[in-house]
């Protein structure tokens, strides 16, 4: 479903979050509290084996690239779009960070 | 249990005290001799339980008190499959080995009272139970005299099954002995109240089960609003899964329940009459009695709370969510009050780290079976509003209802989901 390979705009634009938000860099995988509401579905550890994916094995990039698409619909899902449409760019980054391989 | 043989009397602690309080019996501290935090939390519940695993979770200087009404958790979610028969009770009720396996203190002791002054919490037992933070997450309780000459003892004849239990198998019993060609009434309550898709799922899955077992039988929405929670999908719904089977009959329609007559099983309201063979009164709501008697509503029926910390208006040092709160733009749902257990309990963290709480970004999701291969969901996205007091305010253009129109390969996913969902919320609190 998810290419391995980023596209160049989602690198040049992680890139550009960096430079923007380095704190986001150096800070040591905070708990983010939007992850809180991720996990009760998709879990972060030992989610149970049932029809909603699972996001355990993904990356940092693949995730920001998933969440990104669901945001602007290239990507159509079911409740995803829907609660991705309320991420901010840095929401996005955060969430990558904290759920990425 | 706190072994009371083993209580250490700390100093710093107990001059604070008054001395009623101190001649009181069975003051117990859990761990007192070191010098964490005590965080009590009340309410096993969605709230109460995501709460106590997430402050175990990233705040383990603190000693976690959990304290229950009962030995076992019957979830709502999952309990109108109950009703339906596409589920057993026992397949939605849990135990709290989960939690003690983690090395939380439990104490199944309901709470009669609470002290925000000498900050107590008073057992039935006797017992007394001191904290520097206490969450309550205590759910519901029904305003039965919103009707005339109506207590709560109808619920033994029109079960409300609003909270799950004997009434979710009392109403089914009702449903499945039901004379042929019977009539089933659901009267929902006014908004705001738990789980508002809930009377129409309700409504969904008895459907589904009469449509096999009892297929002229008819059900009855008489509704106190106008309008309800995804609406439109459950009236497409129905017309594609239950034709004729189903009635919505709005607020406008009928004015209020006047009167109820349970000898005949009638609800009279200002319009009409209306007979039943099976009557499911789900009553106004209001926070729960232990949230009213201990003055956390001040003058209304729910708690009013600082969205970013869930800190009472009313109260220092207490905590209040899911049902029983005014959570900004929140909807009253279990996976509401489990998203704010473990917002309050990162909040918590920070305070006792003095620190200030971050802004606070929360989800809450609500899959509704219309059948049990027919889903549909509400999704919502909450952030705090800092223009308006950190209220966690819906983020426009997110979140919504499930796309309209005819999509059975939507639908089923969304059914599969709605397992899913409760498999994954269920594990994550009991598991």
């Amino acid at each position: 479903m998810v290419g391995k390979n980023l596209s160049k705009p989602i690198l040049c634009f992680n890139l550009i979050l960096i430079f923007f938000f380095p704190q986001l860099v150096m800070a040591e995988k905070p708990f983010p509290i939007a992850a809180e509401s991720c996990s009760t579905c998709h879990g972060k550890q030992g989610s149970i084996e049932n029809a909603i994916p699972s996001i355990d094995s993904l990356s940092q990039t693949e995730l920001v690239e998933i969440l990104n698409k669901y945001k602007n619909g290239e990507l159509v899902g079911t409740i995803m779009n829907r609660l991705a449409a309320g991420l901010s760019d840095e929401d996005i980054f955060i969430l990558a960070k904290y759920f990425g391989t | 249990m706190t072994n009371l043989t083993n209580v250490k009397i700390n100093r710093r602690k107990l001059f604070g005290f008054s001395a009623s309080l101190i001649a009181a019996k069975n003051i117990a501290y859990a761990n007192i001799s070191s010098n964490k935090s005590e965080v009590v939390i009340v309410g096993g519940g969605f709230g109460g339980v995501s709460a106590a695993r997430a402050l175990n979770r990233i705040a383990p200087q603190t000693n976690i008190t959990l304290i229950l009404d009962s030995h076992e958790f019957i979830t709502c979610p999952f309990s109108n499959a109950v009703i339906a028969g596409l589920k057993e009770l026992k397949e939605i009720t849990f135990k709290y080995d989960g939690l003690k396996n983690l090395g939380l203190n439990i104490i199944v002791d309901p709470v009669k009272e609470i002290e925000p002054q000498s900050k107590f919490v008073k057992l039935k037992s006797g017992e007394n139970i001191y904290y520097d933070r206490l969450i309550i997450s205590p759910g519901i309780s029904f305003k039965w005299e919103a009707f005339v000459n109506v207590n709560s003892e109808i619920a033994d004849n029109f079960p409300h099954a609003w909270k799950a239990g004997n009434q979710t198998l009392l109403l089914r019993n009702q449903i499945f002995s039901m004379r042929q060609g019977g009539t089933i009434i659901i009267a929902p309550p006014d908004n705001p109240f738990r789980c508002p898709p809930g009377p129409y799922e309700r409504a969904s899955l008895i459907a589904h089960y009469l449509k096999y077992n009892n297929p002229k039988a008819k059900i009855l929405i008489v509704d106190a609003k106008n309008k309800f929670s995804k609406q439109s999908l459950f009236m497409s719904a129905w017309d594609e899964l239950y034709p004729g089977m189903i009635e919505f009959i709005p607020f406008s329609d009928h004015a209020g329940i006047k009167e109820i007559d349970v000898e005949n099983k009638k609800i009279s309201t200002y319009f009409e009459d209306f007979h039943a063979d099976v009557i499911n009164l789900i009553p106004p709501q209001r926070a729960a009695d232990l949230a009213l008697k201990s003055g956390l509503t001040g003058t209304g029926d729910w708690c009013e709370i600082d969205c970013l910390t869930f800190e009472s208006k009313v109260f220092k040092n207490i905590h209040i969510l899911g049902d029983a709160a005014i959570v900004g733009d929140m909807p009253k749902s279990g996976f509401s009050a489990s998203t704010q257990g473990k917002a309050c309990a990162h909040a918590i963290n920070d305070i006792l780290n003095d620190k200030v709480p971050e802004s606070a970004l929360l989800m809450n999701t609500c899959y509704s079976l219309v059948g049990p291969e027919y889903g549909i969901s509400v999704a919502g996205v909450y952030r705090s509003d800092k223009q308006n007091q950190n209220r966690l305010s819906s983020v426009p253009g997110a979140g919504g209802t499930s796309e309209a129109g005819k999509n059975p390969t939507l639908r089923h996913f969304e059914a599969d989901f709605a397992r899913g969902w409760y498999a994954n919320l269920t594990n994550e609190m009991f598991g």
